[in-house]
């Protein structure tokens, strides 16, 4: 119903919040959000069954995030109760101080954070029901069409050995064969990799057969080379930027120049790669006025956070120690955080089934 | 449009060459059938059409061959792609993409062709052989026909001048592999197509094609020629052609409307002259019973796949099930072992309820042989193999030479199971069951690539077998082992039995479930040859 990449950016638009704010306001909106589209959207989806995988683990995450804050955290002026306490040790250094004075501010941040990895995992949810894998893996860049071929033989195979081990299973317990310890792995083991192993001989011979794996343009070898080296250095720079955020949290900007930089680097390489591959292909996917409208809200969404996390940091975090109070909430975020609710609004009718 | 010159070729790590000096010209638009025994080298030569062998396999060839003025030893498959389009037997393991209509993309992706030549040609072949109606559907919801079907569509987007197909019906049931033939011999006739084609069941093919090609393996020289040439000289034959061989018919009939006419005048004698002297066809007293469903049904996922089954099986019979892919054979089969519970109704073992007894107590008395013998052998010698069942079962190992040496395994005894051939495998897996001497035998398509002499092999051991007071029950689609062997023929519909009598009569009032002589006399006395020759005291 939509473009691939216009489902990659609303997946980007939608998880940035979820991963750099600790506002629960916001968060509740991004959740409500994401939840609306799943629920006009989704359901109609084949894969719709995972997405209460995810929420279930998204539960059980958060609730162990709240355990856990409240009882080793004794921050915050506002004790609720106290409890015994009890230092874990490693020989005389203790590390962990569970029980004694537990504090409303503690519980209130990990709600917050339980909140947080909940959103994450069910932006993530939605995402894998709304969008075809396929459709995503053919925007692998073309020259790496050959690893998205892989990737996605690699889907169909799983399926395939799932039911052959069932059928090994069966076969093998009719001839008297017990699963009593590592030596019993062998009869299951041996005839699923043999079948598994005649089935891709197969499958490479047929590809072979249809002209796969040609097609680089030849007498391109020293380039390659460079486009390698330069794709190399443009990811060890979002490394270096990564880990410059994470020693200087308060350095934004300069990591944020060193990521964007080192992105663009990166892109470029793909795309000039890319014209190198002499081969076609088939399906191009439509780019509707819809999806210009969702692409706009996700980046403009992107575009407020990206800002406030650059400019003003603290509007989009929410810290209750020592003391709480009510969290802020800026209007502008708030809309940022409705706009995963766009291609719900967008979409030209929702009461049939969707087929795309 | 094919030219091989003095080709001999040896796979790595083998001495003796699959191929030895073979020559062989195929001109443009004809439909050769290449024929021979297992093992006798049909895929190679296949294989060297496009240079999978010997790029793909390596090993050493000499010779040469032009297939439409090139090289398939310097291009290697690739570089033949446009030239020979390439179709392999296992249906299940040769797509690249999940849906129909990108899996016929494939291959002119590969070769860069522009988008605007690409839909023409989807839609051309989709229409050529008529799987329109497929082309949004994703490829693991297809039937084997089907998907065999969209592996054909897929090769000829890049419109090859030759189709070559490795056994492309031998995983298939009888009306899948019609569909997939007739298909074929539609794009040979139609759009002259060269069409080069292996099988092992002459009967389906036969007819169609313009010359075949035996090869009798150990590198011996192939005997070429029109099948009615052919066929005289070479020891694979269809039930029909052996009968007519046999008897001296000539012209040698290819189809069972060209045999009728030599069979009108024929001079059979009358059933009060002749009524041939056997056992009875079927037991059904009903103390001796080993196996009895009583109304089972069963479903998986909401699916109904058994009806309200009954079925009881006694010592000394042999049961051919028979029905559609999806009838619920191997359904009712996995019942009768206990690896599914019936939801309603109930299954007895030896008069008892197997809801009662675990699987482990039941395969000691029930062997069970699946489709394929690759889910079950995995040591390292057959004897280590068959000593394993013997262990698994609490059995003393070794004391299985004679079975060995009924199913011609003797010298194989030390070999590594995997290293044997199809037909060899297939016994060595049904070894690895029965040594284990179960009293009621399961068979789930026991003959999927084997030839018709691996076939008369496995129906002499099994009659072998119920004679000793065996009980079998075999799923299979085929109905010249069923006439050979099975005594009593259950035919399965929707998960509901609707046909259960003596084989026999069966085949004869069926014309879908029935052997190529069956159809030629339509009368019980006579469903294999040997029936008719010996009804002739010949």
């Amino acid at each position: 119903m939509y473009h691939s990449l216009t489902w990659m950016l609303w997946l980007a638009a939608a998880l940035l919040p979820a991963m750099i704010s600790r506002n629960p306001l916001y968060l509740t909106l991004l959740l409500l959000a994401v939840a609306i589209a799943y629920n006009t959207m989704g359901r109609l989806s084949s894969m719709a069954t995972s997405w209460s995988v995810f929420l279930k683990a998204g539960l059980v995450l958060g609730m162990f995030s709240v355990v856990f804050n409240t009882l080793t955290v004794h921050y915050g002026d506002t004790v609720l109760l106290t409890l015994p306490r009890l230092s874990l040790r490693i020989g005389r250094v203790p590390f962990l101080e569970l029980g004694g004075d537990t504090t409303l501010e503690a519980l209130i941040y990990g709600l917050t954070s339980a909140l947080s990895l909940i959103a994450i995992l069910l932006v993530f949810a939605t995402f894998n029901v709304l969008v075809d894998h396929h459709k995503v893996l053919r925007l692998t860049p073309a020259f790496l069409y050959q690893t998205g071929m892989i990737a996605s033989i690699a889907i169909a195979f799983v399926p395939q050995m799932v039911s052959s081990l069932q059928d090994i299973r069966e076969a093998q317990a009719i001839r008297g064969h017990r699963f009593r310890g590592i030596r019993d792995l062998l009869p299951l083991f041996v005839p699923l990799l043999t079948t598994g192993l005649e089935r891709a001989i197969q499958l490479a011979e047929s590809m072979e057969a249809r002209g796969f794996g040609g097609g680089s343009r030849p007498g391109a070898g020293r380039r390659q080379a460079l486009h390698r080296v330069l794709i190399a250095a443009a990811l060890f720079g979002l490394l270096v930027a990564a880990f410059y955020f994470g020693y200087f949290p308060s350095a934004r900007w300069v990591s944020a120049i060193i990521g964007m930089s080192s992105m663009a680097l990166l892109l470029a390489n793909v795309l000039i790669m890319g014209r190198g591959v002499k081969r076609s292909r088939y399906r191009r996917e439509l780019w509707r006025p819809r999806d210009t409208l969702v692409t706009a809200a996700s980046l403009a969404s992107i575009l407020v956070v990206a800002g406030f996390w650059l400019l003003h940091v603290e509007a989009l975090v929410f810290y209750p120690y020592p003391k709480i109070a009510a969290p802020d909430f800026n209007p502008l975020i708030g809309l940022a955080m409705l706009s995963a609710v766009a291609p719900v609004l967008a979409a030209p009718q929702l009461r049939k089934p969707v087929r795309d | 449009m094919i030219e091989l010159r003095q080709v001999t070729y040896t796979y790595p790590d083998t001495r003796t060459p699959v191929l030895r000096d073979l020559s062989l010209r195929v001109e443009e638009g004809e439909f050769i059938l290449l024929i021979g025994n297992s093992g006798s080298g049909k895929s190679t030569l296949l294989r060297s059409l496009n240079g999978l062998v010997p790029h793909f396999y390596g090993g050493t060839i000499s010779g040469a061959v032009r297939v439409a003025g090139r090289d398939p030893f310097a291009l290697g498959p690739r570089g033949m792609s446009q030239v020979v389009g390439f179709v392999l037997q296992d249906p299940e393991s040769q797509f690249v993409v999940d849906s129909v209509e990108d899996e016929l993309a494939f291959a002119m992706e590969n070769h860069n062709l522009a988008p605007s030549v690409m839909r023409k040609r989807v839609e051309e072949v989709l229409d050529q052989i008529n799987i329109a109606h497929l082309r949004h559907r994703k490829i693991n919801t297809l039937s084997g026909g089907e998907k065999q079907r969209v592996a054909i569509g897929a090769v000829l987007t890049l419109q090859p001048q030759v189709l070559v197909l490795d056994e492309p019906t031998s995983q298939l049931d009888p009306q899948a592999a019609e569909e997939v033939l007739t298909t074929v011999q539609k794009l040979n006739a139609d759009l002259g197509l060269t069409v080069i084609l292996s099988e092992h069941r002459l009967e389906r093919v036969v007819q169609y094609a313009d010359r075949l090609v035996y090869l009798p393996g150990g590198g011996g020289s192939p005997v070429i020629g029109s099948p009615q040439e052919v066929l005289p000289q070479v020891d694979l034959e269809p039930p029909l052609v052996k009968l007519a061989k046999s008897l001296g018919w000539n012209p040698l009939p290819l189809t069972i409307k060209d045999g009728r006419r030599f069979a009108r005048t024929m001079n059979l004698p009358s059933p009060e002259e002749h009524r041939p002297l056997r056992p009875a066809d079927t037991v059904h007293s009903d103390d001796g019973v080993m196996m009895r469903m009583k109304n089972v049904w069963f479903s998986y996922d909401g699916q109904e796949a058994l009806r309200g089954v009954d079925l009881s099986v006694a010592p000394g019979e042999f049961v051919a099930l028979m029905g559609r892919n999806g009838s619920g054979k191997t359904t009712l089969l996995k019942h009768i072992v206990g690896l599914l519970r019936p939801e309603r109704g109930q299954v007895e073992l030896f008069g008892e309820d197997t809801r009662s007894k675990n699987v482990e107590d039941i395969a000691r008395r029930v062997g069970y042989v699946p489709q394929n013998p690759g889910s079950l052998l995995f040591a390292d010698t057959l004897r280590e193999e068959l000593d394993f069942t013997r262990r698994s079962h609490g059995l003393e190992t070794g004391g299985y030479h004679d079975l060995l040496d009924s199913l011609h395994l003797s010298q194989h005894a030390d070999s590594y199971p995997r290293d044997l051939s199809g037909g060899e495998r297939q016994r060595a897996a049904m070894a690895a069951v029965l040594v284990a001497d179960p009293e009621i035998i399961l068979l789930d398509e026991p003959t999927r690539g084997l030839d018709y002499h691996q076939k008369r092999a496995l129906a002499s051991f099994l009659t072998r077998k119920q004679q000793e007071g065996k009980a079998i029950v075999m799923s299979t689609h085929d109905v010249e082992l069923v006439a050979l062997c099975a005594k009593r023929v259950v035919i399965l519909a929707e998960g509901q039995v609707v046909v259960d009598g003596p084989a026999r009569r069966v085949m004869s009032d069926s014309m879908v479930f029935s052997s190529q002589i069956g159809k030629l006399f339509g009368d019980e006395r006579f469903v294999t040859v040997d029936d008719v020759l010996a009804a002739l005291n010949l």
